[in-house]
């Protein structure tokens, strides 16, 4: 998928844990896991509201585009 | 995420214990088929011919062991049902063997016109390719649920 999840970046900014973030926006480390392997299918925006609220930061912070490489013909 | 039908606790595993019940029941009726048939017949009092006999025989044989897949296939997908968790992969592939099952059937008591010709053959026939149409239908309904679910566990 090109959109890639940098939430791993922005909790090593931060200095906090996954599972302290996990705690504060309310998902299980679980999802949280998903979320940062790149796993997840979509996000919703309370979701992303929360973690945006608990790292101070911005969408573009934790969102990035990575257009996929073409094969070659 | 597990799903949870009100009321579906006792009802499936009720069916499910009902589908071990017919299993058994068929084996023992299939086992027995030719003695069974032939007193069958005494009973009724009805003379057949010897070709028509054996063609009764083959299509009561094939019959009793598609509707053994069958019944194996839905003890399977309710048990899914009963670990509240039916929306997988395994129960489409299920019901579409469901489906694939019914047509050997459905083709059988079709051909088997030729040497009985009765309307209730050809109903019995009928009604399973009219079965397994449905099935099938219900089968790509599954995987489409399943491909909904999987995303909307992915959705975080």
């Amino acid at each position: 998928m090109p959109i890639i999840v940098n939430v791993d970046v922005m909790l090593a900014k931060r200095k906090m844990s996954s599972t302290e973030l996990a705690e504060k926006i309310g998902i299980t480390t679980a999802n949280l896991s998903i979320l940062k392997t790149n796993k997840a299918k979509a996000i919703r925006f309370s979701t992303l509201e929360e973690i945006c609220k608990a790292l101070n930061c911005q969408p573009a912070d934790i969102l990035e585009y990575v257009p996929e490489e073409e094969p070659a013909k | 995420m597990k799903l949870q039908l009100p009321g579906q606790k006792n009802l499936s595993h009720i069916v499910e214990v009902m589908c071990t019940v017919f299993q058994v029941m068929g084996v023992i009726l299939v086992g027995s088929l030719p003695w069974t048939l032939n007193n069958y017949l005494l009973f009724k009092n009805s003379y057949v011919s010897g070709n028509v006999y054996y063609s009764m025989l083959i299509l009561l044989f094939l019959s009793g062991i598609c509707a053994f897949c069958i019944l194996g296939q839905s003890k399977k997908i309710l048990r899914n049902i009963n670990k509240k968790d039916p929306f997988t992969l395994d129960t489409a592939n299920r019901i579409k063997y469901i489906s694939y099952w019914c047509l050997p059937i459905a083709f059988a008591y079709l051909a088997a016109i030729y040497f009985i010709p009765s309307a209730f053959v050809l109903l019995v026939g009928l009604t399973f390719l009219f079965l397994s149409a449905c099935i099938f239908i219900i089968a790509r309904l599954f995987y489409q649920a399943v491909s909904y679910k999987q995303e909307n566990d992915l959705t975080i």
